[in-house]
């Protein structure tokens, strides 16, 4: 599973854009990761300038 | 809702609402999706500058509230905050520089976007356009006559048909994505970028737009680049903004600006300096589209470009979208007109051509004692036309020229700058990684 932690997340939406599956999105301008989608590709951890998303058990 | 639109675009930025903009005000029935709540927020990097030189076929005015485009004709209404930038400094780590200075007119006017997207979106919404914040397009399809969006909110899925649809989704756009236009686009690799906007800077330049580049104090070489901003709202905030950008590679790019304003070269400019604003970007570089048009459905601002259109080029691009549209509903070969329109005025279509505009910033993978030697060589010069990727230009001039007294004062740079120049192909990739 993974979760953005919403304190270190700078808004800039390029996980929402470069997630392979689509499994995130901006809802009420807070990014959220649909773990029923997300097949933890590690793309978002990757590519996300401050680290924001985390893998959690 | 079942109404049929003639135009759907996707994407509230600049070039989306200068596009649904102008197709309005020729009559046509316009929905704008944007997958913000806020369309006025912008928590994504942008150096928001307008160039006040040409730049991709188009000259830029500004009059009053008003930005002129000279040669579309045409003007927008802009009510925010300026901030003059009469120079554009790339400073070595001892803090020579590569001068760009204007004095008739700013090598560039900083402007609030978020004031911008507000105005814009104001005259989209006086022309009839109808926006839908909190939707995000996941899918498109052409069809015979028309396109078909299938569009997300709040995690619902709804499909809209339109006779045409423009994608002006940006960077990373997922239409050009979904219609298959990635395909054949050559990626250079997606780099991040992490800035602050910070108030109580005491920057040695004033009114200058900077690049600050070596390693001086830093762990490792960098570029940074740093820039005043007006505020969105009244009053003269003060308002600075630092930038940082890697390949990505698995790093929080908060910590090199920390770094940067607390023991880098630069330091006591930020001894005051609080973050009143934390933004990013992650930019997938690919080479742009040299036709952005599937069918019934065309590409506009960032999304077919590469790396970046800028602003004002995104809403020059939107008009001649929204003209495109509109001509190509009265039978006119419209859409093409506007491809047309992008291949002979989009200064860095040819893939070639955006390497060479790089080809400078390769000198900055020298060491820092070469960097403050080339840069005190240059410093005395000062450059009088501006736009970003052609300082890259310059700079390669200039080392070209001054090759015979390099080679007198400083043989051992020779070399070095002989494998850095052209003919010999250096990728981009390796010289940002540094």
């Amino acid at each position: 599973m993974v979760r953005i932690d919403e304190n270190k997340c700078a808004k800039c939406g390029g996980c929402i854009d470069l997630c392979p599956v689509l499994a995130i999105n901006m809802i009420d301008d807070i990014v959220i990761i649909d773990n029923d989608i997300c097949t933890e590709c590690g793309t978002c951890i990757k590519v996300c300038p401050v680290k924001a998303p985390q893998k959690i058990a | 809702m079942n109404k049929q639109y003639d135009l759907i675009v996707v994407g509230a930025g600049p070039a989306g609402l200068m596009s649904a903009i102008t197709a309005a005000r020729g009559g046509l029935n316009v929905l704008v999706v944007e997958q913000k709540t806020d369309i006025a927020w912008i928590p994504r990097t942008c150096v928001s500058t307008l160039y006040t030189t040409d730049c991709n076929g188009e000259l830029v005015t500004v009059d009053g509230d008003r930005w002129i485009f000279h040669k579309n004709d045409f003007s927008i209404k802009y009510t925010g905050q300026w901030k003059d930038c009469w120079k554009f400094y790339h400073i070595s780590p001892s803090g020579y520089r590569i001068r760009i200075e204007r004095d008739t007119v700013p090598a560039g006017k900083a402007f609030n976007k978020e004031t911008l997207i507000e105005d814009l979106a104001k005259e989209a919404k006086k022309s009839g356009v109808r926006i839908q914040c909190g939707t995000r397009a996941v899918d498109i399809k052409n069809l015979k006559k028309g396109v078909v969006l299938t569009l997300n909110r709040r995690g619902k899925e709804e499909k809209l048909k339109a006779r045409f649809a423009i994608g002006a989704d940006g960077l990373n756009s997922i239409i050009c994505e979904k219609l298959g236009l990635n395909k054949y686009r050559r990626s250079y690799g997606v780099m991040a970028v992490c800035s602050y906007v910070l108030e109580g800077v005491k920057p040695a330049y004033p009114d200058t737009i900077m690049c600050f580049v070596g390693k001086g104090k830093m762990k490792s070489r960098y570029i940074f680049y740093g820039w005043p901003r007006p505020a969105r709202t009244k009053g003269d905030k003060n308002q600075w903004e630092l930038l940082y950008t890697q390949f990505v590679g698995g790093n929080n790019l908060e910590a090199p600006l920390q770094a940067f304003m607390k023991d880098g070269n630069y330091a006591s400019w930020f001894k005051k300096a609080k973050v009143v604003q934390k933004r990013g970007c992650v930019m997938s570089m690919r080479v742009a589209l040299p036709y952005p048009r599937v069918e019934n459905t065309i590409l506009v601002g960032d999304a077919p470009c590469w790396t970046e259109v800028e602003v004002q080029s995104a809403i020059q691009y939107g008009y001649r979208a929204g003209k495109g549209v509109l001509d190509e509903l009265k039978g006119d070969p419209g859409l093409d007109e506007y491809t047309d329109y992008w291949k002979n005025t989009y200064e860095y279509l040819e893939p070639g051509r955006t390497e060479r505009a790089n080809w400078g910033y390769v000198i900055y993978v020298l060491d820092d004692d070469d960097l403050d030697y080339l840069f005190k060589l240059m410093d005395n010069k000062i450059l009088k036309g501006y736009y970003e990727w052609k300082v890259m230009d310059y700079v390669r001039q200039v080392l070209e020229a001054e090759l015979p007294r390099i080679a007198k004062e400083r043989p051992s740079l020779v070399p070095k700058i002989k494998n850095l120049l052209p003919p010999h192909q250096l990728s981009l990739r390796k010289f940002v990684s540094i």
